[in-house]
């Protein structure tokens, strides 16, 4: 039966491939003059829906559009490996859901955080609601019923006594990766190992990046890191994460997962260079397993990840045209450049 | 209402003077025919005293909610049609009616709640005071110990381990002493010059401290009795309390699910009404109406006001306006709707290709498939799943469909057992090949004219005209084919082959000539050049291989009737029944699989590549349903 439903998937995948932007379009909007006229150039293509009567990029719209054919995708999929990427698509909730949280703690204006939410579709969330509500106790007691509150109630007495939003997205983050790294385990046969090269490798990579945030900007303790980040992410578990918390340098972690981070960098620009780093090497990843016979949960997750790129990318774009970045110089940052 | 199209739209404006605001609004969601905008003209402002009444709403019904779901009850999804709905003038009601019956209710609740939470206090105590049992003095000498480097209290019980790999660097005690809903009662010690290490770690795994209960007195095993006994006694009070529980529910229910239901409209009322811009007194209600409704809305909204309400009817400019796409499916089509909104939905502009999808996906289906005994299986395990699976009346007829085609090939169970009303695709293979591919040139020229039709009523003259699904492309893709058959063949002369480089100059140069005609943005000459030309190649070349590609019909036809008599031919002998059956069962599954795989693919990639782009946005009307967002895509007709 998987073979049916993944064969679905790649009927799906395959067609709507052809949606992603073609080389002549980046070209085009690399060399646009303004984001006006890049908004003109995408009205042209299949992410026309996301541009504005006034030529604005509606970025939040286009991360909702991954999210919803991640939906989309997910109906063909087999139960087990659907349930892994079902959960992986949670992810823009777990977005949503940091916005809710931040918009409320620091009492943003709320028509300005509602218009940071990515529009998920019709779903029970309620985030308009949830922005509305008075207080970080309030939006809890308001998804109660989601498998986000147990998470966020067990670091609640922390933030009440400490009012920092940190114990809570970190308590949100760990639940969702945890959770990620334990559907992963229960993968089989083929797909456990797609699910490990793809999704293992990035978790280890968020671990990593995670384990030195902490130490370097939080400056917090070995047992501080040790709690905040995950125990179990293949390549860069607890052993990993020990290492960082009693000062291992960057370029030799990174090193260890195969990331050459050049020498001479600050410990702040070495994180950065891995996260560049990782990024290209989801996107050559992702590009790489489109290419091929996509029966298996490897397809699904690279044109996501595919669609994901192109927002990415699409993101620097708008904002390098907006802060006068030159062409080059906003061609050297996208993934599709490397 | 056409099958084919989705239905016409019209913009309609609303002018409504505040005292028929609501009423007006009632009537609206009641017709449920119109699907809101959220228009700011210039020196129109936002409603923000109804974004306070729709909060205020929103938690009136978040409170009848959690009182159903106190009593055991679940709030109903239907559509409160009977209410004389007015948010301004009934909340107060309602907020006293919920009030009173909150005041019942948390009075039962507040009463169990604090039994619960006293048992939950005792039983932890008690659990906390046995596992000093074997210490054998009195637990109020012990209390002390909290103040040492000795901790006691609850985390989650998956930080547990956690919390003993952070303690890596120090000697420490962790004593996980019970586990309860995902939440541990952990005992932990260290030395005192390591306590901060301890307390660092434990509170970063959200360690939450607690106290023994002051009623733990005297030695251990005293005090678990005294507290044994004392949590009997609050069980107790929790049955009696259970038991009032059932006789409130049963009082309470149908004046709860009536104020719910109500409430829940009249949130619905004023969640519409704060999108509504006003100007002075007059609120503007913005959005869209399917034509065939515009009268039917217009007459409830003038019966509700008592009086003509100013309207403005606009038509639709799909160019600048995102409209949505109200598409009213045939019940009878309905289970094949998902084939095309797995892929998108038609936009405005677009038709709807739902019927030419599913009789196509049918004929290729029963083509690759032709065997009426495999077909007979296919049907019957669509019908056994039809009520069970989204797909399960596709693959009902995709077997009936199988089935015919076995007519015409005269095969059952892969044995010629019929006659062949048309041929035996083994014996004719080139005729069916042949014919597969002829059978794709109709659909991809149906693509083509379904192309025209939709750039036609989107306006868009270079697509319509210039592009490679237009009329230069199909002129182009018909000289090639058509021209070079007949030329081939000698019916054509061959002076018909010179209009081939003039349709390729035109297709090379579509985007320059389309800003020249039409204004339309085109990139820089030299790039339209450049990009034209490797377009062009590309259209040229997917002509050929979009055509060919439908070969597969056949081939699948003659590898189906190929290895079903393979199987067939391996039945004989003893154990001839179980290769039969085993056989049966991989073409049926494994084959059946893969053609409607090949079918999908052909669909969606040749067949939707020439026309369709589905980037529809669902027409959700205003509406009193109370199960969520009630999208009519597809709805009955």
């Amino acid at each position: 039966m998987s073979l049916f439903s993944y064969a679905a998937a790649q009927g799906y995948i395959r067609a709507r491939l052809s949606r992603l932007l073609d080389r002549p379009t980046w070209d085009r909007l690399l060399l646009a003059h303004s984001s006006t006229e890049l908004g003109r150039i995408l009205r042209e293509t299949p992410l026309a829906a996301a541009v504005t009567v006034d030529d604005a990029v509606r970025l939040h719209a286009l991360r909702g559009e991954v999210a919803a054919v991640g939906r989309a995708v997910l109906r063909f999929l087999p139960r087990r490996s659907g349930q892994l990427f079902a959960w992986y698509n949670q992810r823009f909730e777990v977005e949503n859901l940091k916005t809710v949280l931040r918009a409320v703690h620091y009492q943003l204006d709320r028509a300005r955080a509602s218009s940071s939410l990515i529009p998920l579709g019709p779903t029970h969330w309620r985030w308009e609601t949830l922005v509305e509500a008075g207080s970080v106790t309030a939006v809890i007691d308001q998804i109660r019923d989601t498998p986000y509150a147990p998470p966020l109630e067990n670091a609640m007495e922390r933030y009440q006594k400490e009012g920092r939003l940190f114990f809570l997205e970190v308590a949100l983050d760990l639940f969702y990766f945890q959770r990620m790294v334990r559907l992963l385990e229960l993968q089989s046969g083929r797909d456990a190992a797609d699910a490990r090269r793809l999704l293992g490798r990035w978790i280890s990579v968020q671990n990593l990046l995670w384990a030195y945030r902490y130490r370097i900007y939080g400056r917090m303790t070995p047992e501080e890191i040790i709690n905040y980040t995950l125990h179990r992410a293949f390549a860069a578990g607890l052993e990993t994460v020990r290492r960082v918390a009693l000062g291992a340098p960057v370029i030799e972690e990174a090193a260890r997962l195969g990331f050459r981070v050049p020498p001479g960098l600050s410990d702040v620009e070495a994180l950065t260079a891995i996260e560049i780093l990782a990024e290209r090497e989801r996107f050559q990843h992702a590009a790489a397993f489109i290419g091929r016979p996509l029966f298996h949960l490897a397809g699904a997750l690279a044109f996501l990840w595919l669609l994901e790129a192109e927002v990415r990318d699409l993101a620097v774009i708008v904002e390098g045209k907006e802060t006068g970045l030159a062409s080059a110089e906003i061609a050297s940052r996208l993934l599709r450049a490397a | 209402m056409s099958m084919l199209a989705p239905e016409a739209m019209l913009e309609t404006n609303l002018f409504v003077l505040e005292p028929d605001l609501e009423i007006v609004t009632a009537a609206l969601a009641r017709t449920e025919a119109c699907h809101l905008e959220d228009p700011l003209p210039e020196g129109w402002s936002p409603a923000v005293e109804w974004t306070e009444l729709a909060n205020q709403y929103n938690l009136l019904t978040q409170r009848l909610v959690s009182m159903l779901s106190i009593l055991g009850l679940k709030p109903p999804r239907d559509r409160a049609q009977n209410f004389d709905l007015c948010p301004t003038r009934d909340r107060r009601d309602l907020e006293a009616q919920t009030s009173a019956l909150e005041a019942r209710i948390e009075s039962w609740q507040r009463d169990r709640g604090q039994a619960r939470q006293e048992l939950d206090r005792i039983q932890l105590g008690e659990s906390q005071v046995r596992l000093l049992l074997p210490l054998d003095v009195p637990v109020e000498d012990l209390r002390r110990l909290e103040y040492q480097s000795v901790a006691l209290g609850i985390m989650p019980a998956e930080n547990v381990a956690r919390v003993a790999e952070a303690l890596f660097q120090i000697p420490f005690i962790l004593i996980p002493l019970e586990t309860r809903k995902d939440r541990a009662l952990v005992l932990a010690a260290s030395s005192t010059e390591n306590a901060a290490v301890l307390d660092r770690a434990l509170k970063s795994a959200f360690f939450e401290p607690i106290t023994l209960p002051p009623e733990a007195l005297g030695r251990p095993a005293e005090a678990v009795v005294a507290l044994k006994r004392r949590a009997q006694e609050i069980q107790e009070h929790l049955n009696e309390l259970d038991r009032e529980r059932r006789k409130l529910a049963s009082e309470l229910a149908p004046e709860l699910i009536g104020l719910w239901r109500r409430a829940s409209a009249d949130e619905q009322i004023a969640a519409a009404i704060r999108r509504f811009p006003k100007h002075g007194e007059v609120s503007l209600i913005s959005g869209w109406v399917p034509a065939s409704d515009l009268e039917r809305l217009r007459a409830a909204v003038e019966k509700a006001a008592g009086h003509p309400v100013a309207m403005e009817v606009l038509k639709p400019d799909p160019k600048r306006q995102n409209v949505p796409s109200l598409v009213r499916t045939p019940r009878w089509l309905q289970p094949f709707e998902e084939l095309v909104t797995t892929f998108g939905l038609s936009s405005y502009n677009e038709l709807d290709p739902t019927l030419i999808v599913t009789i196509s996906f049918l004929l290729m289906y029963g083509m690759m498939f032709g065997d009426v005994g495999h077909g007979l299986l296919l049907l019957l395990v669509g019908l056994w799943l039809r009520r069970r699976l989204i797909f399960g009346t596709l693959i009902a007829a995709a077997g009936a469909s199988g089935m015919l085609f076995g007519l015409l090939y005269g095969t059952a169970f892969g044995q010629p057992a019929l006659h062949a009303a048309w041929l035996r695709p083994l014996e004719g293979m080139w005729t069916i090949l042949l014919s597969a591919v002829g059978g794709g040139v109709v659909l991809l020229n149906i693509g083509f004219a379904l192309n025209l039709v939709n750039a036609w009523r989107a306006r868009d003259w270079p697509r319509l005209l210039l592009e490679k699904n237009g009329l230069v492309g199909i002129a182009l893709y018909w000289t090639l084919l058509g021209g070079g058959v007949g030329v081939g063949f000698g019916v054509l002369p061959k002076r018909v082959l010179l209009f081939i480089p003039a349709l390729c100059a035109l297709l090379w140069m579509h985007e320059p000539l389309a800003q020249w005609i039409w204004g339309r943005p085109s990139p820089p000459m030299s790039e339209a050049l450049v990009t034209g030309f490797f377009e062009l190649f590309e259209t040229a070349t997917g002509y050929a291989s979009n055509s060919l590609s439908f070969i597969r019909l056949g081939a699948f036809a003659v590898a189906h009737e190929g290895l079903s008599s393979l199987v067939v031919s391996y039945s004989g002998g003893r154990w001839g029944w179980l290769m039969l059956l085993l056989g049966t069962a991989l073409v049926v599954g494994f084959e059946g699989v893969i053609v409607g795989i090949q079918a999908l693919r052909l669909e969606y990639y040749e067949f939707f590549g020439r026309f369709f782009q589905g980037r529809g946005q669902p027409f959700v009307p205003l509406s009193l349903y109370t199960g969520g967002r009630h999208a009519s895509v597809g709805v009955r007709a």
